[in-house]
This record gives C-alpha cells, sequence and structure tokens, in this order.
C-alpha cells in the first residue's frame, strides 16, 4: 500500500473513513513510521487550530428576548396595507368576466319560419348537383384576366 | 411557535459564538444573530419546515457573516480605515492580550479564501463533513482536502500560538 496522503490522514482524524479502509489504514501506520509521525503531527495541528479558533469564539453575555423588528414587514401586514377598494377590485374583475362567459340573458334561439325554410333547403342540396344536372360551366381567361371563352355544357 | 421558540433557546449561543469567530465585533454579531432567528421565525409563519434546524441556522448565519464581512472589507478599502480596528471588541475590561490573541486568529483566518475559512470555522465547531459540505457547498469528497490544505495555511500564521498551546 502507498503511504497515507494528507487528506486520508485529515479522514482517519476525523473518523470519516469507511471503517473497512480505517483498518488498511491503520495497518499501514504501523508498517510505516513516516506516515504514523505525519499522522500525529496533523493530529496535533487540527487539534491546535481548533482550539485556537475555540477561544476566539465570544459567547453572549444573555440570550436576549426575540423580537420582530419593526422594519421587517410581515407578509399578512404586506396584504393588510393594500387599500379595500383594490382588493374588492381584484375579486370583482374575475367574477365579472366569469358571469359574462357563461351566462347570457335574452338570447334564446328562435328561428323564424324562413330561417327553418332556407336551413332545410340548403341541407337538401348535394354537393354533386351541378355534376349530375350537367351544370358545369367552362371559362377561360387571357393573361389580363379578361373572359375570353365561356360555355355551360 | 413554540417550537421557535425551543430553537431559539437551544441554538443562540451555538450560533453567535459561530458568528463571532468571523472578524465581527459584538454588535454586529448580536445583529447578525437576530437576522439569523427573524428568518427561522419568518420561515416559520409562512408554513415552511426544516428538516435540520441546526444545519439550517449555520447555513443561513455563514452566508450572513460572508457577505457582511466582505461588504466591510470593501468599505474599509475605499476609506482606508486602519485594519487593526476591525473585529476587535469595544469593551474595555477585556485583557488586552485575549485581544491581541483574537486579533492574530481573525488574521490568519482573514488570509485563507472565503469557503476555506467558513470550512475551518465549521470544523473547528465540531460539524461532519457532511454538515460541512451542506452548510458551505463544497463536495463531501472535497471536504478533508480542502480542510488539511487550510489547517496547513494557517500552521506557519498561529506558529506562536500552537506552539505556546502546545507547550501548556
Amino acid at each position: 500500500m502507498k503511504c497515507l496522503t494528507n487528506n486520508q490522514i485529515q479522514q482517519l482524524l476525523d473518523g470519516e473513513t469507511p471503517s473497512v479502509l480505517s483498518e488498511k489504514y491503520h495497518q499501514h501506520m504501523n508498517a510505516c513510521p513516516q506516515c504514523l509521525e505525519r499522522y500525529h503531527q496533523q493530529k496535533e495541528l487540527a487539534q491546535s487550530i481548533k482550539e485556537l479558533i475555540i477561544s476566539s469564539a465570544r459567547s453572549p453575555e444573555r440570550i436576549p428576548e426575540f423580537r420582530i423588528p419593526k422594519t421587517i414587514i410581515h407578509p399578512t401586514r404586506k396584504f393588510r396595507q393594500i387599500p379595500g377598494w383594490i382588493k374588492v377590485a381584484a375579486l370583482l374583475i374575475p367574477v365579472f368576466f366569469v358571469w359574462k362567459m357563461s351566462f347570457k340573458p335574452g338570447e334564446d334561439f328562435k328561428p323564424s319560419e324562413e330561417n327553418i325554410r332556407m336551413y332545410e333547403m340548403g341541407n337538401s342540396i348535394d354537393a354533386n348537383t351541378a355534376f349530375q344536372e350537367n351544370m358545369i360551366t367552362t371559362k377561360v381567361i387571357n393573361k389580363d384576366g379578361k373572359v375570353i371563352k365561356c360555355e355551360t355544357n | 411557535m413554540e417550537q421557535f421558540n425551543e430553537l431559539y433557546k437551544q441554538h443562540f449561543t451555538t450560533i453567535y459564538r459561530m458568528v463571532s469567530k468571523f472578524s465581527v465585533n459584538r454588535h454586529e454579531a448580536e445583529d447578525i444573530v437576530q437576522e439569523v432567528f427573524v428568518k427561522l421565525y419568518l420561515h416559520y409563519e409562512s408554513g415552511g419546515e426544516v428538516q435540520y434546524p441546526k444545519t439550517w441556522l449555520y447555513k443561513v448565519a455563514s452566508n450572513i457573516c460572508i457577505n457582511t464581512v466582505g461588504r466591510r472589507k470593501q468599505t474599509l478599502q475605499i476609506e482606508a480605515v486602519n485594519e487593526s480596528e476591525v473585529g476587535v471588541s469595544e469593551r474595555f475590561d477585556i485583557k488586552i492580550e485575549e485581544i491581541e490573541h483574537r486579533k492574530i486568529i481573525m488574521k490568519a483566518l482573514s488570509t485563507l479564501k472565503a469557503h476555506e475559512k467558513l470550512m475551518v470555522i465549521l470544523y473547528s465547531e465540531g460539524l461532519s463533513y457532511k454538515e460541512i459540505a451542506d452548510i458551505s457547498g463544497v463536495r463531501f469528497s472535497s471536504v478533508s482536502k480542502s480542510l488539511s490544505r487550510a489547517l496547513e495555511k494557517l500552521k506557519p500564521l498561529l506558529k506562536n500560538q500552537y506552539y505556546e498551546m502546545l507547550n501548556q
């Protein structure tokens, strides 16, 4: 096995090495005095720096009572600050559109007799009638768009 | 809000201590901790949930600290204020030795890159690599590498303090 890297030693020190690897590393260190020396040096370094940084920390004199600063506006308070007419308008506008789209008073469908006759006539016309009755008109148009020849069968 | 009150009492000191490890003075530390808990309060108020409150608090606190310290550095460069004033407590009853000691550590930490500094501080808090990775945004596999590198960088800067500590 190769000598341990600083990274591997650090993991070992912090108990972050998987148990299988940890065993291997310890076995290696027992056989390699250099790695064992580095392990102890790094342990001292990590521990000392950790303690030095801890010693630089300050503790609070006391735990103050929690108060929400007045400058921070709570979301519900923000809603309360919106003028009433905007809230009413925001509610009424969509309601109006929904009502307008779904309900149309006074537009009952009452077709006249003529409408019914036209409808029935329209339905009775077959699209092939023109062919069946040989009512095909042929027009010949020149370059200027004038009709030169017009024939009806 | 019972849950919030409990978290506030439980974590206030921890977060305060962590924040004070960044080069911030007492007032700034108090403001930052207050801001962190206001964020947590609003998060709960809006119906949000926090799976790991400790990690959440650390993450928010560290982001605010990095922003505060970064912003102040820029201001200091513009105004050319004496560097020795940074992070020194205004209280007169603290021993000068302690102030000096703290100043040296803060100066050494300020030489590290932002993410390295954060990692070292979180490491000193006794957090696991997974928590450090979650909070700092560094990949889990890179934590030990960055950490050992940062500790090596700090070694010459904190040489005197380091040997003093070893001799004690």
